[in-house]
C-alpha cells in the first residue's frame, strides 16, 4: 500500500508537472480550474493504473519495524518543518547558498507563475553564467502546481514537495531492502538512508532529482534481481529524473552503460531525453559547458583539480566512508551484488569529473559551490549497497 | 586447532566492523535531517538587521519598478557598488522583476536608480529609495 502511494507520488509529481506544460502547448491559459481539471483527469488514470500494480506483499510488520518506520516518517515531517524556515525564503538575505533557488529554480518558477506560462523566448535572452536557462523545466513547472491552484505564490510549500518526493524514495528503498532483509532489518535501512534522500537544498532541483534517479536506479535493481513488474516504473522515473536536471540525462547514460541488456527496454525515456534535446536546440537555449576551446580549458582545469577539492568534501561522507568500508569487507561477492549500483556512481562521478574539467568558469569557485551538492546525487545508492553489505558481513560464517 | 580460531576471529573482526559500519550510515543518515533543530532553527545565517532593512526597501522599489513597467520591458537597474552583490544584483532583481530584462550597464528605455541620483528622463514614478524614468 505504501509502496503503491510512493509510486503515485514520484509519478504524480512528474504528470502535474506535464500537465502545466501541455496547457502551455495548447494555450490554454494557467488557473486553478484549468490545472484542477488536468490533475482530475491524471489522478483518474493513475487510480486506474495503480489497480492494474500487484500488491506489495511484503507480509506483516513486526512492532520493532513500525515502531522505527514511524521515526523514519517523524524525520520526513520534521525535514518539511525545517523546509519552512523563513529565512531560507526571504529576498533580502541574499545568502551565496540560496543562490539556485533565487537565481534558477525559484526565479523560473515565478516566472512561470507570473506569466502563466513558460516564456520560452524570454529564456533564450537570459545570460547562462547563472540563470541556465538550456535546463529542462520540470521542476519550476512543479514548484507552479500549488502556487497555480491556490493562485498565489509561497515558495514554503516547495519544502513540503522536496519531503513529499524524498518520503516517497524513502519507502521506494524500503520496498527494496525488505526483499532482502527481514522487515526489522529493513526499517532500519532505511532510517539510515534517510538523510540520503532527505536533501538540505530546499527549493533546488537536487532533491526532486534524487527522489526520481535513485528511486528509478533501486528499482532498476530490483527488476535485475527479477521482479520485471518494477521495470515500467523505472523507466518513466528516468524519463522524470532526466527532465530535472541535466545531470537526470547523465544519469539515465549511466543507467544504459551499467545495465546493457535493459539498453532495449529504456527507449521510452530515451525518446523523451531525445525530444528535449531537438526542443533545446531549435529553441537555441543556450549552454555553456562546451562553449570555447575545450583542449586548453581542460587541460587547465584538471591542472587545478587537486586544489578545488583539497577542502570540500562529499556530502555526508560518514556514509561514503562507512558504506565503504562496509562492501570492503567482502569485495568480491559485494562488488558483484552491487555491480549495477556502483556502476551507475562510478560513471555518473565521472560525468561530473568531465563537466568540471570542461566548466569555462574557475574550477575552485566551481567545485566549491557545487560538489558537496552534486555527489549528493548517487549518495543512496552508495548506501543502498553499503547497507546490504553490512547485511551480508553480519549473515555471512566465514 | 590454529585454523580454526583464526577464521572466528576474522569473522568476529568482520561483524564488529559491520556492527561499526552500520552505526556510522545511522548517525550520518539521520543527523542532516535533524541539524536544523540541533542549531536551533533560528540561529540559521542571517545578515545584520541594517542590510536587512536596506535590501526590504530595494525590494520595495523593484516591486514598484515591476507594477510600472511592461513586460518584456529592458530596464537599467543602477544600485551603489556596495549594493551590488559582487555584480549580481541583476539576477537578485530578476526575481522580484520576473519578466523584465534587467541590466546593470549599458543603456535601456528604463531606466531604475536606487540610492543614486535619478537619471535625466520622464520620471514615471519615485518612492522606497529610488526613481524610475523612462527615457
Amino acid at each position: 500500500m505504501m509502496f503503491r502511494a510512493a509510486l503515485i507520488t514520484l509519478l504524480g509529481a512528474g504528470a502535474a508537472a506535464a500537465v502545466l506544460l501541455l496547457l502551455d502547448l495548447l494555450r490554454i491559459p494557467w488557473n486553478a480550474w484549468t490545472l484542477g481539471t488536468g490533475l482530475a483527469v491524471v489522478a483518474v488514470i493513475a487510480w486506474r493504473w495503480s489497480g492494474g500494480l500487484k500488491a506489495a506483499g511484503v507480509g506483516g510488520l513486526k512492532p520493532a519495524a513500525t515502531l522505527i518506520n514511524c521515526l523514519t516518517a517523524i524525520l520526513v515531517l520534521a525535514h518539511a518543518i525545517a523546509g519552512m524556515r523563513p529565512g531560507l525564503w526571504d529576498w533580502t538575505d541574499w545568502l551565496i547558498t540560496r543562490r539556485d533557488y533565487f537565481f534558477i529554480w525559484g526565479y523560473k518558477a515565478r516566472l512561470f507563475f507570473v506569466e502563466h506560462g513558460i516564456p520560452w523566448s524570454f529564456l533564450r535572452t537570459l545570460p547562462n553564467d547563472f540563470s541556465h536557462p538550456d535546463y529542462p523545466v520540470l521542476v519550476p513547472l512543479l514548484f507552479d502546481v500549488p502556487a497555480v491552484l491556490t493562485s498565489s505564490f509561497d515558495p514554503r510549500l516547495f519544502a513540503w514537495i522536496d519531503a513529499a518526493l524524498g518520503g516517497a524514495l524513502l519507502v521506494v528503498a524500503y520496498r527494496c531492502l525488505r526483499d532482502e532483509l527481514t522487515p526489522t532489518e529493513s526499517a532500519l535501512g532505511t532510517l539510515a538512508l534517510s538523510g540520503s534522500a532527505l536533501l538540505p537544498w530546499f527549493g533546488f532541483a537536487d532533491g526532486p532529482l534524487v527522489a526520481f534517479a535513485a528511486s528509478a536506479a533501486l528499482l532498476i535493481r530490483r527488476a535485475l534481481r527479477g521482479h520485471t513488474v518494477s521495470l515500467g516504473v523505472a523507466v518513466a522515473l528516468l524519463s522524470l529524473a532526466a527532465m530535472t536536471k541535466n545531470e537526470g540525462i547523465a544519469f539515465f547514460v549511466a543507467v544504459c552503460v551499467a545495465a546493457p541488456n535493459l539498453i532495449r527496454k529504456l527507449w521510452p525515456a530515451a525518446a523523451v531525453i531525445g525530444g528535449w534535446l531537438v526542443a533545446r536546440a531549435s529553441m537555441h537555449l543556450p549552454t555553456d559547458v562546451f562553449v570555447g576551446p575545450l583542449l586548453p580549458r581542460i587541460a587547465h582545469n584538471v591542472a587545478m583539480f587537486p586544489s578545488a577539492f583539497a577542502n570540500v568534501p562529499v556530502y555526508q561522507p560518514i556514509v561514503w566512508i562507512a558504506a565503504l568500508v562496509a562492501i570492503a569487507l567482502a569485495p568480491a561477492a559485494n562488488l558483484r551484488r552491487e555491480r549495477f549500483l556502483l556502476t551507475v556512481v562510478a560513471i555518473q562521478l565521472c560525468f561530473y569529473l568531465g563537466a568540471y574539467a570542461m566548466t569555462p568558469y574557475d574550477v575552485r569557485g566551481h567545485v566549491n559551490g557545487s560538489w558537496e551538492r552534486i555527489s549528493s546525487h548517487v549518495t543512496m545508492l552508495i548506501a543502498f549497497a553499503g547497507l546490504t553489505s553490512i547485511r551480508e558481513s553480519l549473515r555471512s560464517r566465514e | 586447532m590454529k585454523i580454526p580460531v583464526i577464521r572466528l576471529a576474522m569473522m568476529w573482526t568482520r561483524r564488529l566492523l559491520a556492527v561499526a559500519c552500520f552505526l556510522a550510515l545511522l548517525w550520518g543518515g539521520v543527523r542532516p535531517v535533524l541539524a536544523p533543530f540541533w542549531r536551533g532553527g533560528s540561529h540559521f545565517p542571517t545578515i545584520a538587521e541594517r542590510l536587512r532593512s536596506e535590501r526590504s526597501e530595494l525590494r520595495c522599489f523593484a516591486e514598484g519598478v515591476f507594477e510600472r513597467t511592461p513586460q518584456r520591458a529592458a530596464i537599467l537597474f543602477l544600485v551603489p557598488s556596495d549594493d551590488s552583490d559582487g555584480g549580481l544584483v541583476n539576477h537578485r532583481l530578476r526575481y522580484v522583476l520576473p519578466g523584465r530584462q534587467i541590466v546593470t550597464s549599458g543603456d535601456a528605455p528604463f531606466i531604475a536608480t536606487w540610492h543614486r541620483p535619478p537619471s535625466s528622463g520622464r520620471v514615471i514614478w519615485t518612492g522606497c529609495g529610488g526613481t524610475l524614468v523612462q527615457r
